[in-house]
């Protein structure tokens, strides 16, 4: 288990929750893009060195169903679930922190934090 | 893809950047990047506007386990590599499939921009430090060419990169003052 803590990188973040069904590369690069409305467009050398970093830690593991073997699959893993929920429960933190300092500020909605 | 006449352009740069922009300069034109050998870059005629190109200073050489690894999978992204040459890849990503970056991430911009920035370096000073040798022997030699030395064209060509490192330093401290505010 990963003793770490600190942020994830936005790509890290959303890349892992790509994860949660196998998907290949590409998909994990336009599942993004998609979740994110447009604003996260991933480079595949982010990609790849995010992918690299990430399966070496454990938090990501190959996924090989036959189906295709041209393109390798990934899926995430326990450790990478529990990295997902330490993160979001971190944001959570920072949003609650963010919302009372704000305050009742009418300029800033939900959906922009 | 068919077979069509191959062009090669006899050409030296000292700057990658504006290598690169000659190259997409050349496939908006309608002449394709195709592949490099020592100053000699190939084309073939195609559509105009198809394709842009990145070149990429990969940490190892083109022909290693790890290289060919990174290569299958920007293929897997979609991206095509059209030749390779030491540690550089050449990729190429059709125009309409819209922007084209390879690193997107600060921290991998930032090591990237050093990688380049060490190899251009040591490049330069082994050509300055050639070239003094060179200049300095042929100097203090008894010789009636005492100074006719191809040292200073080794020194010359460390002059001609110098812009290029001094661009490429300024652009990896933007990188690192970036990266201490945003990812």
């Amino acid at each position: 288990m990963d003793n770490e803590r600190g942020a994830l990188t936005e790509a890290v973040y959303y890349i892992l929750l790509s994860l949660f069904r196998p998907l290949h590369g590409y998909g994990i690069m336009q599942h993004v893009k998609e979740i994110s409305r447009g604003r996260v467009d991933l480079g595949a050398g982010t990609l790849y060195g995010a992918i690299s970093t990430m399966l070496e830690r454990g938090w990501i593991r190959p996924y090989e169903d036959g189906a295709d073997a041209r393109k390798k699959e990934y899926v995430i893993t326990q450790t990478g679930r529990e990295i997902v929920k330490n993160e979001i429960a971190r944001l959570q933190e920072l949003i609650e922190n963010g919302r009372e300092t704000i305050g009742g500020d009418a300029n800033v909605s939900k959906s922009s934090i | 893809m068919s077979a069509s006449q191959v062009y090669r352009i006899h050409k030296v740069f000292f700057d990658f950047d504006r290598e690169e922009d000659w190259i997409n300069e050349m496939a908006d034109r309608g002449l394709l990047f195709v592949g490099y050998s020592p100053l000699t870059y190939k084309f073939v005629e195609g559509e105009p506007g198809a394709y842009r190109y990145r070149f990429y200073l990969m940490e190892n050489c083109a022909t290693s386990y790890e290289s060919r690894k990174y290569i299958a999978f920007m293929e897997e992204m979609g991206i095509e590599c059209v030749g390779t040459y030491l540690r550089w890849a050449f990729f190429r990503k059709k125009a309409e499939d819209g922007a084209f970056e390879i690193l997107t991430d600060t921290a991998s911009r930032i090591k990237y921009v050093r990688r380049v920035l060490y190899m251009i370096s040591a490049i330069a000073f082994a050509n300055l430090s050639v070239g003094c040798s060179n200049v300095l022997i042929t100097a203090v030699s008894e010789t009636p060419f005492r100074f006719n030395s191809l040292g200073y064209i080794n020194i010359l060509c460390f002059l001609l990169f110098l812009p290029f490192i001094v661009k490429t330093h300024m652009n990896k401290r933007q990188l690192e003052r970036k990266g201490s505010l945003f990812e």
